[in-house]
């Protein structure tokens, strides 16, 4: 027999409450999110049971699905890591970071061209904090200090989150919200497009302050309405997974012909003191990324192909299920998985022809495939645990009905004139919190779209406020910060670079929420 | 050590969750209770590493 939870303060905050242990564990008590993460999943599944009633088939039919989800998302996690250090161990990664500033002699530029454009394309290639720990030595190479190094590589690619890391974050919104690419990625798009922008003028503004911005004005306004412009149109036609990658390699094209207008070009360019040339020629390291963009483009775009790659896909039906309580979660058909046509299985088959070309280049040194998998496994497995047990907890909240009922609080305390504006900080915060795009998507995805439902408003819309506030939010995550930290010499001096960035960071994610509610 | 136990962990937790589905789908809530069971097990000792990493 149906026994609704009445909505009161305390059923409210229980139903909040394996969120809040997430975000408490990980800020006050420094968890990784795989603990923090296995612990929130024993608190949604107590009181999933205790409170709301779940019962068995209800947890079980929760889990499989979040195991579905998880795989979904680790498919690309795992072959980006993949792509990401057979490039690195070849020393391509290193090559292009080295030759990008030897363009100009305008610190403005080069910082924009390291930590705002190339910081972006790693985080499109691959993401998981490398692009931190790989553009602040260079900043600190060419004369940026410790602190200014790690909070421009940080702010300036706020922007390429969600659609960077192969779109790990947006197939993670898709996964947890059940919503579609072609309904989610315009208004997406839209907002990290504007927030492009504030990413490059925070930069700017921390290489020579507001001078500074005023002398990057002109390659701002070119470069970004590029990079923007690329990425929401390939976002809003199905490369959603080359979103941030297609977009600052283009990004990376424009920005070569920018930094050598004579404007930036005041004395003679050259290479930074004490950085040697050696390593693959500029062609053979960027091969890589050639062949993922070919690749992803024709298995996405030629129709014939797409369906030869998508013959074999996972998906497992699943019935209704009721709790004690009278909460139904209706039947459905969970993520489908293409093994072959899968953004993940794309990574692989990039990473093998890019192994051979690296191979055949003589780029790799003795033990380099052992180096690659060692690091691919520990880099993989520690972030892996995490998915599952908050996709985890996601998904019981769901089937449990909490997560409906913390909608249902928020929607008739906050209401829908203010909530637009709230929506982009929620994203911001979780991922604060949890160190990641990705996990707030799967921790608040679901939450925002039915308070956007009960509110009547745009559910595209809020989304994109929740995964724009969660990429520009990730950045700012002491996780992240501790490991561009370690790599200048900041490590146990992290305190004040979460200062200075928190101060600056939110500026673009005040700055989506006032967008979202003129939009709204 | 605690790398490969997590390895063990994430695989085991993969494997149940699809072992759960067969078992609901076959109408068997007992085994499904126990392979729960199992999750949560893979989910303590993740905790449990926390804790010991912490405190020795």
């Amino acid at each position: 027999m149906a026994d609704p939870l009445p909505l009161n303060l305390a059923t409210w905050l229980l139903a909040l409450s394996p969120v809040i242990g997430v975000l408490i564990l990980m800020v006050v008590f420094r968890w990784g999110a795989s603990q923090a993460g296995a612990a929130a999943w024993f608190a949604a599944v107590i009181v999933g049971v205790v409170v709301f009633r779940a019962t068995i088939p209800v947890l079980g039919y929760a889990q499989t699905k979040a195991v579905l989800l998880s795989l979904d998302v680790l498919y690309i996690i795992w072959m980006a890591l993949l792509f990401f250090h057979v490039a690195d161990e070849a020393g391509a990664v290193a090559i292009i970071g080295r030759r990008l500033p030897a363009l100009t002699s305008d610190k403005v530029m080069q910082a924009l061209l390291l930590s705002w454009v190339f910081v972006s394309f790693l985080q499109g290639m691959g993401g998981f904090g490398v692009p931190v720990a790989v553009v602040a030595p260079l900043l600190v190479g060419i004369g940026f200090s410790a602190l200014e190094s790690v909070v421009m590589a940080s702010l300036g690619h706020g922007w390429a989150v969600t659609f960077g890391s192969l779109g790990t974050s947006f197939a993670a919104l898709l996964a947890t919200t059940g919503q579609t690419a072609d309904a989610l990625a315009p208004e997406s798009a839209l907002l990290l497009g504007l927030a492009a922008f504030a990413c490059g003028a925070l930069v700017a503004y921390m290489a020579a302050k507001l001078r500074g911005v005023v002398r990057a004005l002109p390659a701002l306004l070119v470069i970004g309405t590029v990079m923007a412009a690329t990425q929401y149109l390939l976002a809003t036609n199905g490369l959603w997974n080359l979103g941030a990658t297609g977009a600052s390699l283009v990004g990376l094209g424009v920005a070569v012909g920018v930094a050598r207008l004579p404007f930036y070009q005041r004395e003679p360019a050259s290479l930074p003191a004490g950085q040697s040339d050696e390593g693959p020629s500029l062609p053979i390291a960027l091969s890589a990324y050639v062949v993922l963009v070919v690749l992803i483009a024709m298995i996405n775009l030629v129709p014939p192909v797409e369906r030869l790659f998508d013959t074999v896909v996972l998906s497992l039906a699943f019935p209704a299920v009721e709790t004690a309580r009278g909460w139904v979660t209706p039947a459905g058909s969970g993520r489908a998985i293409s093994l072959f046509g899968h953004p993940g299985a794309i990574l692989l088959y990039a990473s093998l022809v890019a192994y051979i070309i690296y191979r055949q280049a003589g780029c790799y040194q003795e033990g380099a495939v052992k180096r690659i998998t060692t690091k691919v496994l520990n880099g993989a497995v520690k972030s892996s645990l995490g998915i599952v047990a908050m996709v985890g907890m996601a998904t019981i909240m769901g089937h449990a009905g909490m997560t409906t009922l913390i909608a249902r609080g928020l929607s008739e305390t906050v209401g829908a004139g203010i909530y637009p504006a709230a929506a982009p900080f929620v994203g911001a915060l979780g991922a604060f919190m949890t160190g990641s795009n990705t996990n707030s998507n799967v921790v608040f995805g679901a939450l925002q779209m039915q308070t956007a439902e009960l509110l009547g408003l745009s559910i595209s819309l809020i989304l994109a406020a929740q995964t724009t506030g969660g990429a520009l939010g990730s950045v700012l995550a002491p996780a992240k910060v501790i490991v561009g930290c370690s790599t200048v010499g900041l490590a146990g001096e992290e305190g004040p670079v979460i200062g200075r960035m928190l101060v600056l960071g939110l500026i673009p994610v005040a700055l989506t929420a006032i967008v979202v509610w003129i939009l709204a | 050590m605690a790398g490969r136990l997590q390895r063990i962990v994430l695989a085991v937790e993969i494997i149940d969750g699809f072992l759960i589905y067969i078992a609901l789908q076959h109408g068997m809530i007992g085994v499904s209770g126990v392979l729960l069971t199992v999750a949560a097990a893979g989910f303590f000792l993740v905790i449990l590493m926390q804790w010991e990493r912490k405190n020795g």
